[in-house]
């Protein structure tokens, strides 16, 4: 149901457009019946559930934190255990009674106190070896019960628990690369899109990216990667989820836009961070990094050309994503200090430059296909590299000031060269709807 | 349909977690007994409650001087053996892989926490000293064997650590420590000048 202010103000409305003439009766009465029936997905009781089932957990976690020894072991595990079992039948008797989002956090509180039966079983038997494993087995409940359900809650749950555990493990256990985590984390990303729900999938996307973070980070110490070579493997790999989300907005898929603002959003970061490092962070660039980067760069530009031969992506966009991975990709041979480029101002300028025009670039992508978030990007991407210059000021003030004007002229020059473009477009097209 | 859903998820989780319950109680019930010297370092947890952090004397090994493998890394897995000696039980051997047992010998299986070594013959930077011949003086691997922590009520951690802390306490405190067949440890009493002050039931 909507807000009922909302419905008020749309029946005076529609009164008001049946009286002028713009909209008949009969369709008023329809807009009045179909906003009635709609209304915001949540309601508040189901919120204010979720947040009194985390103040529950936290309790029973406080509660096992007291160490309640004044009970024999089998009461505390029996107490707590069927409060679990409690938590899971009370869901079921809620959503059978048609409370659905009860039903659901009753679902929430059952993973909750799953987890702190673990931790209560861990202390009563004094486990202290290797705990991520519990870690672990508390997601994998998650999991199991987001799936069984299927509940959004325990997906959310699970994710965050498993992100938990891929921490402990990489951080506390120096595991180089946690295969596991990837198992887990491909079995919630479908839970994510059989559920079609988007949250989920923006949790999943920021647990992959976590991991990879925290993997990367022992991938580079066991190649001896330098900064700028994991900086520039990352930028590519960026610019190719960019590049796949691109081909699939040309299909339903549901999260295409979403995948591709994650694309847009860390390549933006990536290209931006890559040139500022000093040139001794660039590495060695030796076979295991080249072969990585190629298979990357590989990919991002099969994918951008085979979308180009459909149609799907224009050939300025083609540009675009080839060129910004050709720049990516030569940065950390040119900052070599063999290189005669190396260390200079006109490497800097040269990268500046390239920066400015892929933002232009993609402010032009975001504008062709109304995405306000690759828009809003660019601009940011734009400014902070503007402000950047500005700031540091390669070479002398005079060249920093010619480049800002040069790149200014050229701007308002092209936005000019456009805005003809664009009218002598709309005047063909309504002479031809006019013929 | 969504009732079927449920009691199995509710199945599944009591499984997991009396599978947690049935391994520490069968090594509680059926495994061997060992006492083992111990002292105090860290007090207590934020996230749970009172618990007495024990570091035992076969927490720090000298690889170079016990049996078995050498050249051990960090987050490994190792096994080591230890021998009835007095009323306490050390460590004797340190192993890859779970060695046969000898006499009364006993193994726990533990993991690597941090590797020190110190090199004989010539000096770490001894330009004519080739790194591989320098033979190695001592290499004392940290390990970790699960039964660090013993959890308390609410409020007796402090006392107890300032118990086991005090100097005239030293060398009077001991854990007794159930070990199954596979190494795996668990903590079965805690011990104070010879009067047992907490011990572990099954339930």
């Amino acid at each position: 149901m909507r807000n009922p202010l909302y419905l008020r103000q749309l029946k005076r409305d529609l009164n008001q457009w049946v009286e002028d003439g713009v909209v008949d009766a009969e369709s008023a009465d329809y807009m009045m019946e179909t906003a009635g029936q709609k209304g915001p997905k949540r309601s508040i009781s189901a919120s204010l559930s979720v947040l009194g089932v985390i103040l529950l957990g936290f309790a029973a976690m406080s509660f096992i934190a007291a160490n309640f020894w004044g009970l024999p072991k089998i009461i505390q595990l029996g107490l707590l255990m069927g409060s679990m079992a409690l938590a899971y039948g009370a869901s079921w008797w809620l959503i059978q009674s048609g409370h659905e989002a009860l039903g659901h956090a009753a679902i929430l509180l059952g993973v909750v106190l799953f987890g702190v039966n673990i931790m209560l079983i861990a202390q009563i038997y004094h486990i202290s070896s290797h705990y991520p494993d519990g870690v672990m087995l508390w997601a994998i409940g998650a999991l199991l019960a987001a799936v069984l359900i299927p509940s959004r809650a325990a997906l959310a749950v699970a994710l965050v628990i498993a992100s938990i555990w891929t921490g402990l493990e990489s951080m506390e256990f120096d595991v180089a690369f946690h295969a596991p985590f990837l198992i887990f984390w491909a079995v919630a990303a479908i839970a994510a899109h059989v559920l079609r729900w988007r949250p989920g999938f923006h949790l999943s996307a920021l647990a992959l990216v976590f991991w990879l973070g925290l993997n990367s980070v022992h991938l580079a110490e066991s190649y001896n990667w330098e900064a700028g070579e994991l900086m520039s493997l990352y930028a590519v790999l960026w610019l190719t989820v960019w590049a796949l989300g691109a081909v699939l907005l040309t299909t339903s898929y549901p999260y295409a836009s979403t995948l591709q603002q994650y694309g847009v959003v860390l390549f933006f970061a990536s290209f931006f961070i890559l040139p500022l490092l000093p040139a001794e962070d660039m590495g060695n660039l030796q076979r295991p990094w080249v072969m990585a980067v190629s298979i990357l760069v590989a990919a991002s530009i099969v994918i951008a050309v085979a979308s180009w031969v459909r149609q799907q992506i224009t050939t300025i966009d083609l540009i675009g994503l080839v060129g910004a991975s050709i720049m990516i990709v030569t940065f950390p041979f040119l900052s070599q200090s063999d290189n005669s480029l190396a260390g200079t101002a006109l490497l800097a300028w040269l990268y500046s430059g390239a920066f400015l025009l892929f933002s232009v670039w993609a402010l032009s992508y975001g504008e062709r296909h109304d995405d306000r978030f690759i828009i809003n990007v660019s601009f940011i991407g734009f400014g902070a590299e503007v402000l950047y210059i500005y700031f540091k000021t390669f070479g002398t003030l005079l060249h920093q000031s010619a480049f800002f004007a040069i790149g200014g002229v050229l701007l308002i020059a092209l936005s000019i060269l456009l805005e003809r473009l664009r009218q002598r477009i709309i005047d063909d097209t309504m002479q031809q709807v006019a013929s | 349909m969504i009732a079927l859903r449920i009691a199995l998820i509710v199945i599944i989780q009591l499984a997991f977690l009396a599978q947690m319950i049935g391994e520490r109680a069968a090594i509680l019930r059926e495994g061997a007994l060992i006492l083992l010297k111990t002292e105090p370092i860290d007090p207590r947890s934020l996230f749970r409650g009172d618990y007495v952090v024990l570091n035992y004397e076969i927490n720090s090994l000298d690889i170079a001087i016990l049996e078995g493998d050498d050249d051990f890394e960090r987050q490994q897995d190792i096994y080591v053996a230890v021998e009835q000696s007095g009323d306490f039980w050390r460590a004797t051997g340190a192993y890859y892989q779970s060695p046969k047992i000898v006499g009364d010998q006993v193994i726990i299986k533990g993991r690597v926490k941090s590797v020190r070594a110190t090199r004989g013959a010539c000096e770490e930077d001894d330009p004519f000293c080739p790194a591989d011949e320098r033979p190695v003086k001592s290499m004392i691997v940290r390990v970790d064997y699960g039964i660090d922590s013993y959890f308390v009520p609410e409020g007796d951690g402090k006392a107890i650590e300032t118990a086991i802390g005090n100097q005239s306490f030293a060398g009077r405190v001991v854990v007794q420590v159930a070990v199954d067949e596979n190494g795996t440890s668990a903590i079965k009493a805690l011990i104070l000048d010879g009067e047992t002050l907490y011990e572990e039931n099954i339930f």
